[in-house]
């Protein structure tokens, strides 16, 4: 009987110390999140232009989002990363973060510079010129070139952009 | 520029988007946006330079600029524009039109 009691009472107290041990234990997130944090970016509005956010980790293309300023981008797995902000017509912005597992990263009044309308019109090309021609990979993983796409009532229009989209 | 795609295209031109991005960046925004046009990616900017569309204050990307290039190969109307004044897709549309 006497070594019942005490085998309840060790009971007891195995129960309290584990039992204590891990409602006290600080690391009280679910499995999924271990290893990812968040990125939160407030850019400054500009009326009537899109601003995109690009999350980049060895030039390769992580994440891309566009909003009117806001973003919060969950799920980032942790590791070092450039942000890249950007708007047409405005000076893009590069940053290195560091993504940090269960955290939020926030990066507040983040504001583009508007260039300037400094630039020399181009020379060289005019209406009547021959088109250079040129080979190019495209993102879909093909490769385009100019003449493939000229001829009988075959026409391009190409639009160079500071930044792909 | 996607919404506008399918009037380039029924115009009789195809249309390519160019920018000085790597291709992985360029297969980055193509998936993201999911545009169905050709987006090329000119890193080593062979066309930027070819035709003379460099950034004079950023020399790693393209100044906004519109071509458009007649069944001949010929340049049949351009537009150089400045950093925030991109031509609109209405005016190349309407251009294409007289070509």
């Amino acid at each position: 009987m006497k070594q019942l009691q005490i085998f309840i009472a060790m009971l007891l107290f195995m129960l309290c110390v584990f039992g204590c041990g891990s409602t006290d234990n600080p690391v009280d997130v679910n499995e999924t999140d271990i290893h990812t944090g968040i990125l939160q970016v407030e850019v400054e509005k500009i009326d009537g232009v899109s601003i995109y956010l690009r999350l980049i980790k060895d030039e390769q293309l992580v994440s891309l989002s566009f909003s009117s300023g806001s973003f919060e981008i969950d799920e980032i797995a942790a590791g070092e990363y450039t942000l890249q902000i950007s708007a047409e017509g405005y000076e893009t912005i590069e940053k290195d973060v560091t993504i940090v597992s269960g955290e939020t990263v926030s990066l507040d009044k983040v504001s583009l510079t508007k260039l300037t309308d400094s630039l020399e019109p181009g020379e060289g090309l005019q209406i009547g010129s021959k088109a250079p021609d040129f080979e190019l990979p495209g993102g879909n993983g093909d490769t385009y070139s100019l003449s493939d796409y000229l001829g009988e009532n075959k026409k391009v229009v190409i639009v160079f952009y500071r930044t792909g989209g | 520029m996607q919404e506008n795609y399918e009037k380039i295209q029924a115009a009789g031109a195809e249309l390519f988007a160019i920018s000085s991005e790597n291709v992985s960046l360029t297969k980055g925004t193509v998936q993201k946006e999911g545009l169905t046009y050709p987006v090329l990616a000119d890193s080593k900017k062979e066309a930027i330079n070819a035709y003379n569309v460099l950034d004079q204050t950023n020399t790693n990307i393209a100044r906004p600029a519109s071509f458009i290039i007649s069944q001949e190969g010929i340049v049949a109307w351009l537009s150089l524009d400045a950093p925030a004044e991109r031509v609109p897709t209405s005016t190349i549309l309407t251009e294409l039109g007289k070509i």
